[in-house]
This record gives structure tokens, C-alpha cells and sequence, in this order.
């Protein structure tokens, strides 16, 4: 059990603070239990811009913890803001709507999208590569080959 | 339930060279700015010590000249920094007060007080500040004062906010929040001139003050006030400006005098005084005369300043100012010809070239200078005030979705880079959950750090605090983490971290504990704070009884002097009284308690009162 070197012990003080951090590998975690159009109270099919913007406003200046008075109420309030702040965010934004309606299963035709971002991938793929071709060496050298054929003409 | 927030709340714009203190009015339905015990609407953030008494605010400033090393400035830029900070080592070059190196890196002023060294913390300064702002408002309201908004620039980081905080509670203040300078100045403008506003619209609020830029964009639409995207530089202002303009003149004064000026600090002050004046002068005028009569070893500076070299010198910091401006709009996604309204806040922005810049990166848009730029942050702050505390039934009916300055996130291996949970420009409160998993097999606990900023690389970041998540179960490398980055209202954030199955979790509230006062001291600087109040009365009590004496002693000559009542008097009498003068004349010049004054006056009226009865 060689692995078990990293025993709790050793895991205390300040100076191996720096060791113990997660891995980096993250993916952010959406809470999916709630309907983010009941939250606005809008209906999926027809909420224009204006309509998500006109809700939240209003919405905001109902349930923004700042506007509760009442101490009691503050974690229900702030609760209730977060949620509205993340429908919001999310229904704005026409690429996440569309993600968005799409697991819903609001939008059947899912290939126009999700071919779209798959294209997108692939092209930023290439232009990373490009960008990599080689060492810094080797790119330094077929530099100074053209400067020096620029010098020689 | 118990009411939150009793008592008047005001609302205090914190600067770096002026504050500002304003109430909401219930009755008139605006801020009023309230004006200090001269007569002018912002004060100095300015504290004085003296062999005699401290003095807060116009005195200190007027007096600077003459005790530039016990006059303390700046506080601002001192507060919730460490002083190993390159930008506290450029500064302390140009200060006349001495600043030292405290308990864990913490900067401390040295000042000389009634004749003893006193080490005193930004926080202690920012305090006195404080202090002195809730009394002009106790004074104008005729109530006390116990709760306040104040006002930190936009771009201010979590320990700097921290400390500001702690500076109110030092001045017994309950800071019911801490809000952004630029965000505060939108509520004035919004209340103010869009009162009936049905389009949206987007507000560029450009804040250039006396020690700090910030820049804001903003949202209003129905009551609602949106902040988009905040950016900002902590260190660039008018003092900054100041400071090139005095770099300039010691040179030209080291060339045409050959001497250097720059280790006396009482040259500096004053050309630094002559230089602030110079700089407003040339925000009408195209050039200016600087005038300082012996300045050194009695050499006279007698120089002229143009508009064109000012901007000169400041260019470099002015195109500065610009960048910041383009990196908010970049942020916000939000295109330039889409801004409605740009407003200018802060004294800096006065400066014609500032606003041309400013003017042309916007394509000639007309810049918004209908607020009063000194004091449109106070205002805003005190209708912030008014929001928060439920007493007010008439508050404007107005919310505030602001933002985080800075991205939040926590340091990953390998290579300790910073992944951001919550990103900059964030509207809070909000929380948000992301997935993680341990970077080696069979770990039994991972280190949490939380850091606040905008670095790659985690460790160049601002280091919030960290915690420990034990008791993980045997698994190899790859077992999912899920932390919770949890921000309310009032900026407060709160981490936790837990494993899948839920065997263990841990968390921990953003206190900054380490780097800011502990509990115990703050109670200690507010008891001092307390003594502090107590000797500048009775320094006030003393002055005014030595002053009440001087009038009796000098009523008591005058009659002496008055042919009438002399012929009336006896020989004697006249003796009694003419010693008494001698003996009260004595007392005046020397060093004397307050109480003896006071009997010494009473026992001069008990001797002449009588006498003088026997005149009439």
C-alpha cells in the first residue's frame, strides 16, 4: 500500500497548502431541477427579448434581497434572486437558449445547432495546430531563412 | 422582530483627497449634500497631529505646510495593502510622513502626538475621516448618526474592502454596506435626470477622482439599475497628476538653482499645494503662474506652467484612463455607439483633455456633466442608505444589481493555475456549483484555496483564504469534488466543498481574517478612538476657557483705563486689580489645566466685581 503515503498528517501546516489543490478538469454544474421559463413565468414558445427583459426587471424589483426588509425573509429572497439571475443569464443569451430549449426538448431539429458548434470545434481545432507547427527553434530558423533571402535580394 | 438599522443612515463617499457625506430626505424625496462647520461641501480626508491636539479635515489641511510630517494624507491608498506592495513603495517616496513596516506586512504611519510617537494603521486614519464626517452630519441633523453606506472605488479588491469596513466600525459606525463609487453616482444621475425614463438606456459612468479611476456601465430601465461591467485602476488620479507636475518642477528648479529640493519636506508640500491649485487653473485657463516665495535656502520659484506641457507630462496616464474605458466596454459586450449617456464624476474629470479623449473615443458624443462631479457619489450612497433602511417608507422605489469586480475562482494542479468559478462582471448574488476531481490516487484530503483576480497563474492572484476537505475515501485519482462558490448581497462570499456521496464536506465564509483587524483590536482602536474624542474636547473646553479669561482680564484693563471709573477707584483697589491682571496674564501664556483657568476667572471676578460695585 505505497499510496497510502499520503496519509492526513502529513496534510497539516500552511506550507503544503500549495500541494493538496483539485485537479483542473472541471465542468460547471447546472442545477436542471427547476424550469428556467416558470421561473420568469413566461412561456417557452412565444417570450421574446423584450418579454425575458421586461420579466426579470420586474421580477427583480420584487424579489432582490436588497428590497426585502424583512430579515427572516432575506435567505428565501436571495434564494429566489439567484434563480431568477440564472434564468435570466441563460435565456438572454440566444446560443444558451437554444442549448437550453434544446434539452428541454422544446427544439426537435437539434443537427442545426449542434453541427453548427461541432464546425466551430473542428475550425478552432485547425488553427491551433497551425499555430503550433513546430518547435520555437525550428520557427525562429525559418524565420532568419527569410530574412536572410530579404537581405540577399 | 427587532428593527436592523435604527437611527439617521447617511451615506459617506471615502476619498482619497475629499470625502462627502449626504442623507436621503424623506420629505423632499432627494439627497441633500451636507455641508461641514466652514461651509464647504466635501471636507478633507485629511489628519493632523500637533504638540497640542489633533485636527481633522480643512484644519489639518490648512496647516499642512508648517507640520508636513504629522499631517497624514492618502489613507486610502494605504488601507488593506501590505507594505511590501511595489505601489505603497513608490508612494512613500513621495510622502512627508513616515511609513513602517507592522505586524504581518502591515504598513503603519508614525506620527508625533502631543510630543510621543503614535503608530497608527490606515484604518485608524480612514477612521478619524469617518469620524469626522458623522459629525458634520450628527450636527446638521441634530440626531445621532449610527448607520452608513460608504463608498469604495469599483476596483477595489476584497481586503481593501474589508478594511474599509473595519475603519467604519472603528468611527462606531454600522456600515450597513459598502457599495461602488461609480455604481453610486449612477444612482444620482439616474434619479436625478431620468426620472421618467421608458427606454432603456446605457449609462457610461467615467469616475476619475482625486486617488483612483474607475469606469461603470450600466443598465436603468423601469427602476431597475443593472451594472454590465465594471474596470478601474486603484492608483491613478489627481494626486497622480500632482505628483508629475511636482516631479517636473524639482527638476527645473535642481537646473536653474542647482539645488534639490526633493528630501525637504516641507518645500514639497507647499509646491505640491501650489501645483494642485495650478492644475485646477488649467482646467479653464490655458496657462498658469506658479509663484512660491523662497521656496529653499530663499530662492524664490517663479515659474509658468502651460495647458499643453500639463498634458504633456500626464499624457502617458491620460491615454491610461482610455484603456480602461475600452476594456469595461469589451467586457460588457456592449458596442460604444450603443452608449446613451457618458457622465463624468470625480474633480479629475474636469480636465479638458480627459474629457477630449473621452469625447472622441466615443465618436463626439456629448459628455454628461449636468451632476456635480465631487459630489454626485455621496448622494447616490445616501440614496443606497435610504433603500436599506426599512424606516423610510418613501425610499425611491429602485434596485441596484450590481457585480463582482474581480473573477473568484480556486488554484488547480498541475502548474497552481486559477480556474474561475465566478467570473468578473458577474451580477450578485449568485452561486454557483462546479465539478472537480483529485489529481492523485488514493488522497484522503485536498486544500481549497480561494483567490480573487485576473492572473493565470493562481498564486498571482489575491489569496482569499483556503480550507481543508478531509476524509475522502479511498479512490484512485479522477474522483469528482464539487465545490460551491456562494455570494450575497452584500458581497459576503462563502465556499464550500463536498465529496459525491456526500461523506464530507467543509466550508468556509471570505472573513480575511489574517490580514485584517481581529476583533479584540478593533474594540481597542474604538476605546481609543473614544479617548481620542475625549482630549480634542477637552481641548476645545481649555481653549475656550483661555480664551473667556482673556476677555475678562481685558475688560478688566479697560476699565482700569476709563478716566471715570478710575477716579472712583481707591488706591488699593486699583493695586488688587492691577496685580490680578499680572497674575492672569501669566496664566495665559503658560501651560495650565483647564480647571485652574476656570477658578483662576471666577476668583478674578470675585476680586473685581465688588470694586467695580462700588463705582457705580
Amino acid at each position: 500500500m505505497s499510496s497510502l503515503k499520503t496519509l492526513p498528517n502529513q496534510w497539516c501546516g500552511v506550507p503544503e497548502r500549495k500541494r493538496g489543490v483539485v485537479s483542473c478538469r472541471a465542468t460547471t454544474v447546472a442545477n436542471s431541477n427547476t424550469n428556467l421559463y416558470k421561473v420568469l413565468s413566461l412561456s417557452p414558445k412565444s417570450a421574446t427579448m423584450d418579454d425575458i427583459k421586461r420579466a426579470y426587471r420586474s421580477m427583480a424589483l420584487r424579489y432582490h434581497p436588497d428590497v426585502c426588509h424583512d430579515p427572516s425573509k432575506k435567505d428565501e429572497s436571495t434564494r429566489l434572486f439567484v434563480q431568477l439571475n440564472q434564468a435570466y443569464e441563460t435565456l438572454s443569451n440566444p446560443t444558451l437558449r437554444q442549448e437550453y430549449d434544446h434539452q428541454l426538448g422544446l427544439i426537435t431539429a437539434h443537427d442545426e445547432s449542434s453541427r453548427k458548434r461541432w464546425k466551430e470545434q473542428l475550425a478552432e481545432l485547425k488553427t491551433r495546430s497551425h499555430r503550433k507547427q513546430g518547435s520555437w527553434g525550428s520557427r525562429m530558423r525559418a524565420q532568419n531563412i527569410i530574412i536572410m533571402m530579404n537581405n540577399h535580394n | 422582530m427587532a428593527k436592523r438599522y435604527q437611527g439617521c443612515a447617511v451615506g459617506i463617499d471615502l476619498g482619497t483627497t475629499y470625502s462627502c457625506v449626504a442623507v436621503w430626505q424623506e420629505e423632499h424625496q432627494r439627497a441633500e449634500i451636507i455641508h461641514n462647520d466652514q461651509g464647504n461641501r466635501t471636507t478633507p480626508s485629511c489628519v493632523a497631529f500637533t504638540d497640542k491636539q489633533r485636527l481633522i479635515g480643512d484644519a489639518a489641511k490648512n496647516q499642512a505646510a508648517s507640520n508636513p510630517t504629522n499631517t497624514i494624507f492618502d489613507a486610502k491608498r494605504l488601507i488593506g495593502r501590505k507594505y511590501s506592495d511595489s505601489i505603497i513603495k513608490n508612494d512613500m517616496m513621495l510622502w512627508p510622513f513616515k511609513v513602517i513596516p507592522g505586524v504581518d506586512d502591515k504598513p503603519m504611519i508614525v506620527v508625533t502626538y502631543k510630543g510621543q510617537e503614535k503608530r497608527l494603521c490606515a484604518e485608524e486614519i480612514s477612521s478619524m475621516v469617518l469620524t469626522k464626517m458623522r459629525d458634520i452630519a450628527e450636527a446638521y441633523l441634530e440626531s445621532p448618526v449610527n448607520n452608513a453606506v460608504i463608498t469604495v472605488p469599483a476596483y477595489f479588491s476584497d481586503s481593501q474592502r474589508k478594511a474599509t469596513k473595519d475603519a467604519g466600525a472603528i468611527a462606531g459606525l454600522n456600515v450597513m454596506r459598502i457599495i461602488n463609487e461609480p455604481t453610486a453616482a449612477a444612482f444620482a444621475y439616474g434619479l436625478d435626470k431620468l426620472a421618467d425614463c421608458k427606454e432603456e438606456r446605457n449609462i457610461f459612468i467615467f469616475d476619475l477622482g482625486g486617488g483612483t479611476f474607475d469606469v461603470s456601465l450600466l443598465t436603468i430601465k423601469d427602476k431597475v439599475f443593472e451594472v454590465k461591467a465594471t474596470a478601474g485602476n486603484t492608483h491613478l488620479g489627481g494626486e497622480d497628476f500632482d505628483n508629475r507636475m511636482v516631479n517636473y518642477f524639482v527638476e527645473e528648479f535642481k537646473r536653474k538653482n542647482n539645488v534639490d529640493i526633493s528630501g525637504n519636506s516641507k518645500a514639497l508640500r507647499r509646491l505640491r499645494s501650489a501645483c494642485e491649485r495650478a492644475k485646477r487653473t488649467l482646467s479653464f485657463a490655458f496657462d498658469t503662474v506658479i509663484e512660491i516665495d523662497a521656496l529653499y535656502q530663499g530662492i524664490d520659484l517663479y515659474s509658468s506652467l502651460s495647458r499643453a506641457k500639463f498634458e504633456e507630462l500626464n499624457m502617458e496616464l491620460f491615454r491610461n484612463c482610455m484603456e480602461t474605458v475600452d476594456k469595461c466596454l469589451i467586457d460588457a459586450k456592449i458596442d460604444r455607439s450603443c452608449i446613451h449617456d457618458v457622465v463624468l464624476v470625480g474633480g479629475s474629470s474636469r480636465i479638458p483633455k480627459v474629457q477630449q479623449l473621452l469625447q472622441e473615443f466615443f465618436r463626439g458624443k456629448d459628455l454628461c456633466k449636468s451632476i456635480n462631479p465631487d459630489e454626485a457619489v455621496a448622494y447616490g450612497a445616501a440614496v443606497q442608505a435610504a433603500l436599506l433602511t426599512e424606516d423610510i417608507k418613501k425610499a425611491p422605489e429602485l434596485v441596484l444589481l450590481d457585480v463582482t469586480p474581480l473573477s473568484l475562482g480556486i488554484g488547480t494542479t498541475p502548474g497552481d493555475l486559477m480556474d474561475v468559478v465566478i467570473p468578473r462582471n458577474t451580477t450578485i448574488p449568485k452561486k454557483m456549483t462546479k465539478r472537480y476531481t483529485t489529481p492523485e490516487d488514493n488522497m484522503t484530503s485536498v486544500c481549497i484555496n480561494v483567490y480573487e483576480g485576473e492572473r493565470t497563474r493562481a498564486k498571482d492572484n489575491n489569496l482569499l483564504g483556503w480550507f481543508k476537505l478531509s476524509g475522502l475515501p479511498h479512490a484512485p485519482r479522477g474522483h469528482p469534488l464539487y465545490v460551491c462558490f456562494d455570494i450575497d448581497a452584500d458581497g459576503i462570499l462563502n465556499v464550500s466543498a463536498w465529496e459525491e456521496t456526500n461523506c464530507c464536506r467543509n466550508e468556509i465564509t471570505i472573513t480575511n481574517d489574517n490580514e485584517r483587524l481581529s476583533a479584540k483590536e478593533i474594540q481597542r482602536l474604538i476605546e481609543e478612538a473614544e479617548n481620542y474624542k475625549v482630549e480634542d474636547a477637552n481641548f476645545l473646553e481649555k481653549a475656550n476657557a483661555l480664551s473667556d479669561l482673556d476677555r475678562y482680564v481685558y475688560k478688566m484693563e479697560k476699565a482700569l483705563k476709563d478716566k471715570d471709573i478710575c477716579s472712583k477707584l481707591c488706591p488699593l483697589d486699583k493695586e488688587k486689580i492691577e496685580s490680578a491682571i499680572a497674575k492672569a496674564r501669566n496664566l495665559l501664556v503658560g501651560d495650565n489645566q483647564q480647571r485652574e483657568i476656570k477658578e483662576f476667572e471666577n476668583f478674578l471676578k470675585g476680586i473685581f466685581e465688588p470694586i467695580m460695585a462700588k463705582t457705580k
